[in-house]
């Protein structure tokens, strides 16, 4: 793995993966006041992360266990992906199903804390259903592009972007979390790293997204 | 140095995030890539939507400056100089010393301003004929096939089954639709004896044909001209045919007559 090491250099791409997010949260904060309804729900997920990243570094510090968030974030980051597809999809039997969706998720995360409270092992199970249930958002997505055909130009449109990097992201993930317990059984320490600077490059590519859709002014 | 273990399940697990990866690049590529075909496919259609409801537009502006010159040509050739010479006639009876020869005058001016109240009253039928508003549809269909038969040589045969009327604007559609099909068979079926006009009710809806067994066309053939000259008549009854939400088809071969339908799937009675 010494090929991937140096190629991947973790805590550059750690620290890179940080400072878009940053600048997102940055851009996002500037720009509230103008920006539609979904895409203010995108800048509450962009704080969600942020609070996230402080507080598993803050625990990571103090060398306590951070893995317990996982399962409260994966409901929030869905719950406010749910909200920003609702106002952008406008369809009306999803409006009526979202709220069940997603407080079904988050009632799933929190029984599944509280019953399993485990601060040593991911939770691929979780983490896989969330992949679904956003990759199903943005499939929602792609066919309302496709079907209606209101949208001329593709790098315009903030969703879009979001998509991209949902799609990316979650379907690259899904693939480590799935292996995430075995690599953390089975293999160094140095396997695990470079394998989550991945995950941390595959977020890289999320955060860019999420910059780039709320940096850009779609026509009216 | 990574164990051989180690260094195969990091490659397997590399190639599978890899391969997520490029999937998801895959349906990115793909989802923008469709979308511009369809936005392209879209805009094609729109275009040819557009043009085409501008030759619609420019065939009922034409239709409409057909109808008037018609109508200003019947009356200063037709009731205009038949009023003329009635007031010519008017004029000379205050010169007539005989009375012999003032009754033969008047008689005159009555033939000739009754005969100017027929044109007045035909001319007024053509604009808008008052017996389907007082009628219906049967009764005007009925009274078309005998102006028609009275004026040419084409022969009309009328089949109505018409129960239930529609209201007047679908009557009224369909009338001008029928009075375009009638004219138009007098103007180009060359050889046609019989001109058949069938209104017939269905359960599914409403039939209207017309055949004649004349001349017929190349369909290909006359699509292309039309193309060319425009087809003033034809486009004023698609417009109709729009308009009544119905189904236009025509089917000609040359030497096996025309017949032309018209099938309405939701007629809206009176």
């Amino acid at each position: 793995m010494c090929l991937l090491q140096t190629f991947f250099m973790p805590d550059k791409i750690t620290t890179v993966t940080y400072a878009i997010l940053a600048l997102a949260a940055l851009v996002g904060s500037w720009r509230f006041r103008q920006l539609p309804t979904s895409l203010r729900y995108l800048v509450a997920l962009v704080g969600l992360e942020v609070a996230t990243e402080i507080l598993a570094a803050f625990l990571h510090f103090y060398h306590k266990p951070n893995l317990f968030i996982n399962p409260f974030f994966s409901a929030g980051e869905f719950w406010l992906l749910a909200l920003v597809y609702d106002k952008t999809l406008h369809y009306p039997k999803f409006s009526r199903m979202r709220p069940w969706l997603a407080g079904g998720f988050a009632v799933y995360c929190v029984v599944d804390s509280l019953l399993t409270p485990e601060v040593a092992h991911f939770k691929p199970a979780l983490q896989l259903l969330e992949s679904l249930l956003i990759l199903g958002l943005v499939a929602l997505y792609f066919r309302k592009l496709l079907q209606e055909l209101s949208v001329t130009r593709l790098d315009l449109e903030p969703v879009f972007w979001v998509s991209i990097g949902l799609v990316i992201n979650n379907l690259g993930k899904s693939q480590i979390y799935l292996f995430s317990n075995y690599l953390l059984a089975h293999y160094s320490n140095q396997l695990n790293l470079n394998i989550w600077a991945i995950h941390s490059l595959l977020l890289a590519v999320l955060y860019s997204c999420y910059l780039v859709a709320l940096w850009i002014r779609p026509p009216n | 140095m990574d164990s051989p273990p180690e260094l195969a399940f990091g490659q397997l697990l590399l190639g599978g995030i890899s391969f997520m990866f490029l999937s998801a690049v895959t349906l990115v590529l793909f989802v923008v890539v469709y979308q511009k075909r369809l936005l392209q496919q879209q805009l094609l259609l729109r275009a040819a939507e557009s043009e085409y409801q501008q030759q619609l537009l420019a065939a009922v502006i034409e239709a409409q400056e057909h109808e008037r010159e018609r109508i200003g040509r019947d009356l200063h050739d037709g009731i205009g100089s038949t009023l003329a010479t009635a007031k010519l006639l008017v004029g000379r009876l205050e010169n007539l010393n005989t009375d012999e020869e003032t009754t033969h005058l008047t008689y005159m001016v009555k033939d000739i301003l009754g005969n100017a109240v027929h044109d007045v009253r035909g001319l007024s039928h053509s604009l808008y004929p008052a017996v389907l508003d007082r009628f219906g549809l049967a009764e005007a269909l009925q009274h078309l096939a005998d102006v028609c038969d009275e004026a040419s040589t084409l022969s009309v045969a009328l089949t109505i089954d018409y129960p239930r009327p529609l209201v007047l604007s679908q009557e009224l559609a369909l009338y001008r639709i029928c009075q375009e099909l009638i004219h138009n068979a007098q103007k180009h079926a060359q050889g046609a004896t019989v001109l058949q006009v069938r209104l017939q009710q269905q359960p599914s809806g409403l039939v209207l044909a017309v055949e004649d067994n004349g001349c017929g066309f190349d369909a290909a053939a006359i699509d292309h001209q039309r193309a060319l000259s425009g087809g003033a008549g034809l486009r004023s009854i698609e417009v109709r045919v729009q308009m009544l939400r119905a189904r236009l088809s025509q089917q000609s071969a040359p030497g096996a007559g025309t017949c032309t339908l018209v099938e309405m799937e939701n007629p809206v009675f009176a």
